[in-house]
């Protein structure tokens, strides 16, 4: 409990924590420019990496489900996953929130305390960790079927209107 | 357990963080998903493109010619002293940064070699380093660095990431076009067969066939015809559009992509469906032509060369048929060639001998700023119709549409045509909300695929530079249930519905001539219980 209230009032370091571990497998000008005050049209992405990162701490710490944290760690996902990161790239800023958590428990407790007390939200992190496995994948899974489909989509109608492809044939 | 590591440190390990250093430092690192695959040598070979061979741009060796930098430099060289805009914009740009942010593929990626700035730097850190003293002088001081096998495979990798959108040019003090350096870069790249798949065989299409997929002149005719059956089912009437006549008024020239790929097909059903009521109503005298069947050029992503030889393929069928001038459909770069390069690649000589300054037969109106060009954009000819109040039209056919549009880099940038689908839009569809400033006309997004990215081994790429376009967009349907995308470019529509898929399922994508389609009421038509995609019309669900 006592751990929470800390929690709430350090929640802006801990977001601009969170939000540095985000960041931190940009190059340095990548970084800097997500990491800007960010307008959501000239830098969509610093944008949603802001405020969703922000909603979902808020969330977590209101004690919500992680499974309405979707919908934010979607959008940031969304992004990862075009960017040509491996996917434990994509999601290691998900983990890195248990220690930012732990270095802010330490400053109040001894550290075996800080891991005995966080235990709750470990198991949070982690099924957050598991949802961001999931929609990183659904998104990947949206690009191989635009892959596979581009070139049937695109040649697809012209063959048919040439009754160039045989229909199968229902009776066999 | 204590001396495990702590998870921070183990992901540390996997993934490291960058590390610091000049950019020069960093090397090349192809990725998958962002680079397309290399020619054909067939392809390059049917239009006489120089060192056409097989070659992976992930193996080590690219077969390079042996004086692959002798050829490089003769042809920076030749172009410096051709092209006084690259030799400006070689020397003149004082790295004040104010184009870095402006790129939607840095946007996206926050990969610092696609800032412009930088994308520019690639090539004009060795002209420093090559062709001027100081350069030669103080080397990496002054910005400068020879030219190795690593640094071509660099130029290669980021002007195929590149667009050649030109929005970085717009917020340029100097008017420094990056786009301009990329089209150079190309073309040195080039000189050493380096060029992508999607770009080289539908060249070699286009020269031999005369579009992109060489679709042959009959089975082009059969899709258009097909298209009529279609109409007929809807409307009653079926168009009967002409094909290469001798001595009609005007030529009628689209990309081909309106013809095999949805949702340009319906775009093309909106032509032949305007074509035949201005028939009808007027006697208007329009021929397609299946020679002339392409109005995209991919030349123009190749070379000043190709592109002349692409672009002149409309002009000399015009010639042949002996048309009055021409009607261009819905595309992006066929305008850009038309309004920034053709008359200083051909002389406007080329294209004036018998033809005359575009003048509408219905309205009177006479299209003077393209007294040169002979041609005008299908845009501007249906405006024009509309202004005069020529076509009849029924909006409630697009009740169901809450429509947003999308600037074409190439016709928005390009050619100024910022009004004209407007004005369109707002006599065909009742709803109709813009995107926020600063992503729309003269700034408006690239949909990440143009200049012949729309490969389909790229798709991360244009998903990541389609981002800022589609943040907007998902931006007007959260506020305001924004369902349809509009736009007057073939590549758009080809690129944008699955940038939608990705980022804003909830919102489709159409060209203008579909919606004009669906609005324009022949005389005599039946009434229509469908959309020209065949899907109900607002009020007829359940009848
Ligand atoms: S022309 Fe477009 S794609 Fe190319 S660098 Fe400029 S903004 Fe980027
Ligand atoms: S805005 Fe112009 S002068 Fe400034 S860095 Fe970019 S290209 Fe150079």
């Amino acid at each position: 409990m006592e751990l929470d209230r800390l929690f709430r009032d350090r929640r802006g370091a801990i977001v601009e924590e969170w939000v540095a571990a985000l960041l931190r497998i940009y190059s340095e000008e990548g970084a800097k420019f997500f990491g800007s005050v960010p307008n959501r049209f000239a830098n969509p992405a610093g944008y949603i990496f802001r405020t969703n990162t922000e909603r979902i701490v808020s969330k977590l710490m209101d004690g919500a489900d992680e499974t309405e944290c979707r919908q934010d760690l979607d959008g940031i996902l969304r992004v990862r996953a075009v960017q040509g990161l491996s996917p434990s790239t994509a999601l290691c800023f998900i983990p890195a929130l248990k220690e930012i958590l732990y270095r802010e428990a330490c400053q109040v407790v001894s550290p075996e305390q800080a891991d005995a007390l966080l235990h709750n939200w470990y198991i949070r992190i982690d099924r957050l960790l598991l949802l961001g496995f999931d929609i990183y994948m659904e998104c990947r899974e949206i690009l191989w079927q635009q892959k596979a489909n581009q070139l049937y989509d695109r040649t697809h109608k012209l063959l048919e209107k040439a009754n160039l492809i045989q229909k199968e044939d229902s009776t066999g | 357990m204590s001396t495990l590591p702590r998870p921070e440190e183990l992901y540390a390990k996997i993934n490291h963080t960058p590390p610091k250093a000049d950019w020069m430092d960093v090397p090349v690192d192809i990725k998958p998903g962002r680079y397309c695959y290399a020619a054909n040598p067939d392809s390059l070979n049917y239009v006489g493109l120089p060192h056409a061979r097989k070659w992976n741009p992930l193996d080590e060796d690219w077969k390079l010619p042996e004086n692959w930098k002798e050829i490089i430099f003769n042809g920076i060289r030749e172009r410096l002293d051709k092209y006084r805009s690259f030799k400006v914009f070689m020397d003149i740009c004082v790295r004040c940064g104010a184009c870095a942010d402006k790129c939607h593929f840095f946007i996206g990626s926050g990969d610092p070699k696609n800032m412009p700035v930088l994308r520019a730097e690639l090539i004009r850190s060795v002209y420093r380093g090559e062709f001027t003293t100081f350069g030669k002088l103080l080397g990496k001081f002054a910005g400068a660095r020879p030219l190795t096998e690593e640094v071509l495979k660099e130029w290669w990798y980021y002007l195929f990431q590149c667009s050649e959108c030109r929005r970085c040019s717009v917020f340029c003090p100097y008017g420094i076009d990056t786009a301009e350096i990329t089209i150079m870069g190309r073309e040195l790249i080039n000189l050493l067969g380096l060029n992508i798949d999607w770009i080289a065989t539908p060249v070699a299409n286009c020269y031999r066939t005369g579009n992109h997929l060489g679709i042959q002149p009959h089975a082009f005719f059969d899709m258009i015809d097909f298209f009529c059956d279609d109409i007929e089912d809807i409307t009653g009437i079926r168009p009967e559009p002409q094909f290469n006549k001798k001595g009609a008024d005007i030529l009628f020239v689209t990309p081909s992509g309106d013809v095999f790929a949805d949702p340009g097909t319906y775009t093309c059903m909106g032509y032949l469906i305007l074509f035949e009521y201005l028939k009808r109503e007027y006697g208007l005298d329009v021929t397609w032509s299946t020679y002339a069947s392409e109005g995209g050029n991919f030349g123009f992503f190749t070379s000043h060369e190709t592109m002349k030889r692409l672009n002149s393929k409309i002009y000399m069928e015009a010639a042949r048929l002996g048309v009055k001038w021409i009607i261009g459909g819905e595309c992006g770069h066929m305008w850009r060639v038309l309004h920034q390069y053709m008359d200083t690649l051909n002389g406007p000589e080329f294209q004036s001998s018998n033809m005359t300054v575009p003048k509408n037969p219905i309205t009177g109106t006479v299209f003077q700023h393209a007294a040169s060009t002979k041609m005008i954009h299908i845009t501007e000819f249906t405006a024009d119709l509309i202004k005069h109040g020529k076509l009849n039209l029924d909006k409630s056919r697009n009740a169901g549409i809450h429509l947003t549009w999308h600037d074409s880099c190439n016709t928005s940038r390009g050619m100024g045509l910022f009004e004209e689908p407007r004005y369109i839009i707002r006599h065909v569809v009742d709803k109709f909300t813009d995107m926020p400033p600063g992503t729309i006309r003269e700034e408006t997004f690239c949909c990440g695929g143009g200049a012949g990215l729309n490969a389909g081994e790229c798709e991360e790429l244009r998903m990541m530079g389609g981002l800022p376009r589609a943040s907007a967009v998902k931006y007007v349907h959260e506020k305001y249930g924004v369902n349809m995308l509009g736009c007057v470019c073939a590549i758009d529509r080809a690129v944008l519905p699955g940038t939608m898929k990705y980022w804003v399922p909830e919102v489709t994508v159409c060209g203008l001539h579909e919606l004009v389609g669906n609005a324009l009421v022949i005389p005599g038509e039946k009434e229509r219980e469908v959309n020209l995609r065949g899907e109900d019309l607002p009020g007829k669900e359940d009848e």
